[in-house]
């Protein structure tokens, strides 16, 4: 127990270079993933059935680091457990002082443990000491990183990151890099960071832009920006001075923050001497960006793309073809790491049929506890079938695929013809019904997923048991929850342990639930200001400080034994019992509308990041750049908290956001209309081909509740339009879709020449030659063409949703517009005799144009009467 | 061997514009005093007058013709003068002048509004650039990318001292530089472009990047190691639409480098004017087409112009007529490909052509690097004419019909034109030196890396090194002349000493004068 102390002494290595230690925070200090991590900590959260925390410390370890230093602060208690059971790291554990070790002596267990694998095993030369270090006091960062000075844990270059780090790059290059840096160019820290386009970082890891300056030959970092109004939108301020010591700056937009730092032991002692400073990036990044150039202390930037591949260690035989690194730091990270790992995009060595780690998780309450020591058996099985398709499958699953069209899995002994695929990780004594599908998910040991269940990038925690027929799409669900038949979770459902879903249920999307009652609203309001940051800290970290009355440091936070009793009682079917227990226990009844009826489980507040935080699959909207400086200046002002930053690009917002923009008063169906407008210019100007341009305007059609001849009629307005200028004012299109107008004549030009009007016919005439079929494909009835024609009379008088279109210029043309319409096919006779026959006994200004269409009604009278003569004639033949 | 081909046919798009507008307010008084009586156009380097040398450039690149714009009637009649007088080349040369006052994007304002503008792109050229930089190259870059704009960049650092790493003062001086810029490249879709344009004079603070640009292009640099050549390919239609548009500013943009470039840049990233360049370049597309024949039929491109703007105003129209599918030709390619990334579309992109770095210097380049120069400075032409009697050489046609010297090592030793000039006994030409006809030297003297004009006096023991000595100059016994530039019908007497001077037309130096680091003028004679 006393190495800890003595650690420093330790003789340097025989290459004479100091100890390379790490830092690893199991606590964040954010709320992003509540309620997952009111019962554990995050680090201890599975990402396909083995801990977090193992890929951290597998990758510390085959970097040759020699130290790690485990920071815990709430559930600091498992933490160490964790460790001290651990058949790896176990041996090499030095059990946490102080505050801690009281904890650590309660679970004599775990001493035990720790103790009798000391005696037996040697410890190995060279492998990776760890410590645990606990204080409940830290409110941030800056706090631990204090506290560590304060001990003096750490004496000589460490590595600081996450306990949620997932990397595979070597360490040793990028730490011999750093301490050249800091005798050469006075370098504190180097900052690792990862190449991922600006859209893709936002919309696949949900995370904030962030633009940075460095210098172009040392990679200094001269400057960071990131989201300061929390929009998720960040500036990046170029300043003269820089250019006073180099030619060229670097500014990229595309680093994302592996939140991995290589840092000098002065890294702590100025955080010790700047007592404010709480966050890393904030207050550490700003502050040595402001002032470190007087102290000649800097900071460095490696990518990750900059790094030699060269293998650390020679055992491993196959190096990563590139490097990976990233941490999670929100639901849509953790799902994004998931699918990086099963893909083997987060390449060697950590793909999930190596087999390095520890399946370590689960509680023994769930009767999955600490492993025999071996690591995970995973195989990968190909799918069989015309797509190049696999899964992970663990040992004690057994399998049989002797079935053509798919995967046969067998678990335990009954369910055979699940179609497992999507590179689905599955654990052992899972069992999979009859008919399910399990695509891209993860799901835990001795889950039961019933008869025809869909799973789709979900994570099945183990012993979870899903109901035959539910739907599961971006879903999470924990320990020993409980999914009724035919319940639907999609969209970012998050179900803490034990909860309960009741038959049939669908969860609203995003909806989080626990068995625990969410913080009262007062608690932890008062940084609700500042989520946005991961490394900012807060008063009540994600992992502590429930307002458990007085427990804020317990370890233990369980839920209330009635709920779990009611629960309980719940998942038996027994749901008027599991109310009653509640009654009695005067705990305020279920979130209804989320568990449903036989359900059991109360609302948490779901808070993402500029709304990208959330595990379901972003929309596209989320490539798109977030707020264009021009309109942001106007929309800040009006803007309340910053949450919707993206009515830059209305179409794709509302597209995504469904109905969400309330038309305002007067507008009528305006923006039904633009959005049809939009949609369908997008698809001129990207010349889409029909089949294309009718799945989209399909999608709007669904997605707004429309009627097909709603769309005709827009579209047809827009073919119209096309030949004059582009419409002006209210109806302004997109800039970039005016160029489709004709802009080379004015409307007066256009009005006063008659021969002008005549072009404008054979436009159209050439117009219809290429969308009259997709005209066609949207008119499904006589009656959808008569209520074009309305809309078309509507137009050309220019009335209230067109106006400024300029559709006036139409109106002396107006039978000719019909008759191209009749020509294309667009209109049949019926329709326009029919429209014609609907407006008799109206008013005479609704005539208008009908009596404009005298001639050519007569016309089509006639031709009608010669068909029918002509079908007379036919049947005349016939007989 | 695509670009090489589209360069072979590169410049038939092109209208070649050389411009002696006014440069903008603070640098225009740097070359005052070698200004007194003549044009800048007219100004001597190595013995040839300034204009030779872009025109010289634009024939190499397979010009036929060119307009060359005056500022000032009485220059442009000066410079028709020398045009129809004594321009050697074979190009077709007209001669254009606008008014005084008149700044570079002025002067295009004032051709497209007298349909004087033909093409389908402009290269627009400074007339003061001395350069060997394949223009088609830079041309073909224009055209692939369907810019808007590209400009010709050269790093200055690299022209200084490749081995040596620069020091602060360095970076301090290349900030303060005249004409220095806050250049952004960064590659969006492929092209390498330029994503920000600003004077670092105008930059107090910070400069202004456009938060589109840094998203557009996810990683760039921002340098302020480059020179603007000043040559530039314009779109002809997004030249016309920035100047000529109704873009708020649009009619006050004077000058092409600080004003039209940067609203071209600016515009890359802003939908609404972008797309208007993209279309207006799609356009061009066509008309090009249609203009390769016209061209080809009628070399004289002068008095053709009624009648294509006409044409032109046509086709406009009916290619914006023909909707769907025959629009957005290059366009697609590009914002098709990062709608992802994108709010929409992009504009049409103002492309970057860094001389050296893009495209490899043309084969006899020195170093491996080409040459770049503007002569806006005192200094700048005090090298300039170091340049190209040296590295440069090849720049300088003229000096082909001299008689060379060759000296010891086989190196070129000096350039004499003609035998009119008289050397004195003992009299030496270093390495470099350039003597223009009917000059005459005393006895004892010593010229080096210096350039002497026409009919000019030397006396006895006479030293000059470092300088230029324009037409008619006379110059005392026992004179000593180091890095200085003497302009035409000065009278340096006896023993005078000039060290680092500027001396202006007709000025004179008393004997046994001792001057130092001046400029020297008869207007502050008198």
């Amino acid at each position: 127990m006393g190495r800890g102390g003595a650690s420093s002494q330790t003789p340097p290595s025989s290459q004479n270079e100091p100890i390379l230690s790490a830092l690893v925070l199991c606590d964040t200090f954010t709320q992003d993933f509540r309620p997952l991590t009111i019962q554990r900590p995050k680090c201890l959260l599975p990402l396909l059935n083995v801990p977090l925390l193992e890929y951290t410390l597998e990758w510390l370890s085959a970097g040759g680091v020699q130290k790690a230093v485990l920071f815990c602060c709430a559930h600091a208690h498992q933490i160490h457990a964790y460790i001290a059971r651990h058949p790896k790291w176990g041996s090499h554990f030095v059990p946490a002082e102080g505050a801690a070790a009281a904890a650590a002596a309660g679970d004599a267990a775990a001493s035990e443990t720790t103790a009798a694998i000391k005696k037996s095993s040697k410890t190995r030369p060279g492998a990776m000491e760890i410590h645990v270090l606990v204080s409940h006091a830290c409110k941030s960062v800056g706090d631990t990183l204090r506290v560590v000075y304060e001990r003096g844990t750490i004496r000589t270059d460490f590595v600081l990151c996450f306990g949620d780090t997932v990397a595979n790059f070597p360490l040793r290059s990028l730490v011999a890099a750093h301490r050249t840096r800091v005798k050469k160019e006075g370098s504190v820290m180097t900052i690792v960071g990862r190449r991922v386009s600006p859209g893709t970082r936002r919309a696949r890891y949900g995370e904030a832009e962030v633009q940075i300056a460095l210098d172009n030959v040392t990679s200094q970092l001269l400057a960071l920006a990131d989201d300061d109004n929390d929009d998720g939108v960040a500036t990046l301020r170029v300043n003269r001075e820089w250019f006073e010591g180099r030619f060229v700056v670097k500014c990229r937009s595309d680093v994302q923050e592996t939140q991995i730092y290589i840092c000098s032991p002065e890294v702590l002692s100025l955080f010790q001497d700047n007592f404010d400073w709480e966050h890393l990036r904030k207050d550490f990044v700003q502050g040595m960006l402001i002032e470190g150039a007087e102290l000649g202390k800097n900071l460095h930037v490696t990518l990750l793309e900059d790094l030699q591949p060269v293998p650390d260690t020679p055992a491993v035989p196959k190096p990563p073809t590139h490097y990976y690194a990233c941490r999670a730091h929100n639901l849509r990270a953790y799902a994004a790491m998931a699918r990086d790992v099963m893909k083997r995009y987060a390449c060697e060595p950590i793909s999930v049929d190596r087999n390095l780690l520890h399946p370590v998780a689960g509680t023994a309450q769930l009767g999955w506890d600490v492993t025999d020591g071996v690591s995970s058996t995973y195989r990968r099985v190909r799918v069989r079938g015309p797509r190049m398709d696999s899964y992970y499958a663990e040992d004690g699953v057994s399998i049989s695929d002797d079935t053509a069209g798919g995967a046969v899995f067998v678990g335990g002994d009954s369910a055979i013809g699940a179609f497992v695929g999507g590179d689905s990780v599955i654990g052992s004594g899972a069992i999979l019904g009859r008919g399910c599908r399990v695509l891209g998910s993860s799901v835990g040991r001795g889950c039961i997923v019933g008869q025809g269940a869909l799973v789709v990038n979900s994570h099945l925690m183990n012993g979870c048991s899903i109901g035959p027929g539910c739907v599961l799409k971006d879903a999470f669900v924990s320990e020993g929850c409980v999914v009724h038949p035919g319940a639907t979770l999609s969209g970012g459902v998050v179900l803490a342990r034990g909860t309960v879903i009741g038959a049939g249920v669908n969860v609203p999307p995003g909806r989080r639930l626990a068995l625990m009652l969410p913080p009262r609203d007062d608690a932890d309001d008062s940084d609700d200001d500042t989520m946005g940051d991961m490394l900012r800290g807060r008063a009540e970290g994600e992992d502590g400080g429930m307002d458990g009355g007085g427990s804020t440091h317990s370890d233990q936070l369980e839920p209330p034994s009635a709920a779990v009793q009611a629960a309980a009682a719940s998942a038996g079917g027994d749901h008027a019992g599991g109310a009653e227990i509640l009654r009695e226990a005067r705990l305020p009844a279920w979130d209804t509308e989320g568990v449903g009826a036989g359900g059991a489980g109360w609302r948490w507040a779901s808070w993402e990041s500029f709304g990208c935080g959330s595990l379901a699959v972003p929309s596209m909207n989320a490539f798109v750049m977030p707020m264009p400086e021009s309109r942001r200046q106007d929309v800040v002002g009006q803007k309340g908290g910053g949450g919707d930053n993206s009515d830059s690009d209305d179409d794709d917002a509302v597209r995504a956001g469904g109905a969400k923009e309330v038309s305002a008063a007067g507008d009528g169906d305006w923006p039904f209309q633009k959005e049809v407008m939009a949609t369908f210019l997008r698809c001129v100007r990207e010349r889409f081909d029909q089949t294309n341009a009718v799945i989209e305007l399909n999608a709007l059609k669904i997605a707004e509740d429309r009627t097909f001849a709603d769309c005709a009629r827009y579209i047809a307005v827009t073919l119209l339009m096309f030949a004059l200028p582009a419409p002006s004012g209210r109806r302004r299109v997109e800039a970039q879709d005016e160029v489709l107008f004709n802009s080379t004549l004015s409307v007066e030009e256009l009005r006063g020449d008659a021969g002008q009007l005549k072009m404008l016919v054979a436009k159209l005439r050439a117009q219809l030659k290429t969308w009259g079929a997709l005209l066609q494909r949207f008119l499904k009835s006589v009656d959808d063409q008569v209520e074009l024609l309305l809309t078309l009379e509507e137009f050309c008088g220019e009335e209230e949703d067109f106006q400024g279109m300029h559709g006036e210029l139409y109106a002396p043309i107006f039978p000719h517009v019909l008759k191209e319409m009749y020509e294309a096919d667009v209109l049949t006779d019926e329709a326009i005799l029919k429209w014609a026959e609907e407006k008799e006994g109206a008013d005479e200004e609704d005539l208008v144009f009908v009596k404009k269409c005298a001639a050519l009604l007569e016309w089509l009278e006639e031709e009608d009467d010669d068909d029918d003569d002509d079908d007379d004639d036919d049947d005349d033949d016939d007989e | 061997m695509g670009t090489r081909a589209h360069a072979s046919h590169g410049t038939h798009m092109f209208q070649a514009i050389v411009t002696y507008a006014k440069p903008p307010t603070k640098q225009q008084d740097a070359l005052a005093p070698l200004l007194d009586n003549s044009a800048k156009a007219l100004l001597p380097v190595a013995n040839e007058t300034l204009i030779a040398y872009p025109l010289s450039a634009l024939e190499r690149a397979g010009f036929a013709s060119a307009l060359v714009v005056v500022a000032g009637a009485a220059d442009a009649e000066s410079v028709a003068g020398w045009v129809s007088e004594k321009y050697p080349g074979a190009m077709n040369v007209e001669v254009v002048a606008v008014p005084e006052e008149f700044g570079s994007a002025d002067a295009l304002r004032l051709l497209v509004k007298h349909g004087r503008i033909t093409s389908p792109e402009v290269l627009l050229v400074s007339g003061d650039l001395l350069t060997d930089v394949s223009v088609l190259a830079l041309c073909a870059t224009h055209r692939v990318a369907a810019a808007a704009s590209t400009c010709l960049l050269y790093s200055r650092s690299a022209a200084a001292k490749p081995n040596q790493p620069p020091d602060e003062k360095a970076f301090k001086r290349a900030l303060k530089a005249q004409g220095a810029m806050f250049v952004g490249i960064g590659d969006v879709a492929g092209t390498r472009r330029v994503v920000h344009f600003e004077p670092c004079t105008s930059v107090e603070r910070e400069l202004d990047v456009s938060r589109r640009a840094m998203w557009a292009c996810e990683s760039m640099v921002v340098r302020t190691d480059l020179d603007d050549a000043q040559m530039y390919c314009l779109s002809s239609a997004a030249m016309t639409d920035a100047l000529l548009g109704d873009a708020p500013g649009a009619a006050n943009i004077s000058d092409v480098q600080s004003q039209l470039i940067p609203a071209l840049v600016a515009r890359q990233f802003d939908n609404a004017a972008g797309v208007v360049g993209l279309a207006a370049d799609a356009t061009t597309h066509e008309v090009s087409h249609k203009f390769l024949h016209r061209r080809e039929s009628s070399l004289s491109s002068v008095p053709e112009t009624m009648e294509q703007t006409k044409g032109r105003d046509h086709l406009l129209r009916s290619s914006s007529d023909s909707l769907p599918p025959s629009l957005v030709k290059g366009s697609s390619l590009m914002s098709g490909s990062h709608a992802l990334g994108q709010h929409g579309g992009v504009g049409a992109p103002c492309c970057a052509f860094v001389y050296g770095e893009d495209a490899p210097p043309t084969a006899e380049a020195m170093d491996g690097r080409g040459y770049c120069q503007r002569i806006c400075t005192l200094t700048t032409y005090a090298e300039a004419n170091r340049d190209v009697t040296g590295e440069a050489v090849r720049l300088a046609e003229h000096l082909k019909k001299y008689v060379i010297e060759t000296g010891a090592k086989g190196h070129v030793d000096s350039y004499i034109e003609d035998t009119s000039v008289e050397m004195g006994q003992r009299t030496v030409l270093g390495a470099g030196s350039v003597v223009g006809a009917g000059s005459r030297f005393g006895d004892k003297c010593s010229v080096k890396k210096s350039v002497i004009g026409t009919h000019c006096v030397i006396g006895n023991g006479v030293k000059i090194s470092n300088s230029v000595v324009h037409n008619h100059v006379s110059i005392g016994d026992g004179c000593v002349v180091q890095n200085s530039v003497i302009c035409s019908d000065v009278t340096v007497q006896e023993q005078a000493n000039i060290r680092d001077c500027f001396i202006g037309a007709s000025y004179n130096v008393t004997a046994g004068a001792e001057h130092r680091d001046e400029t020297l003028s008869t207007m502050n004679q008198s």
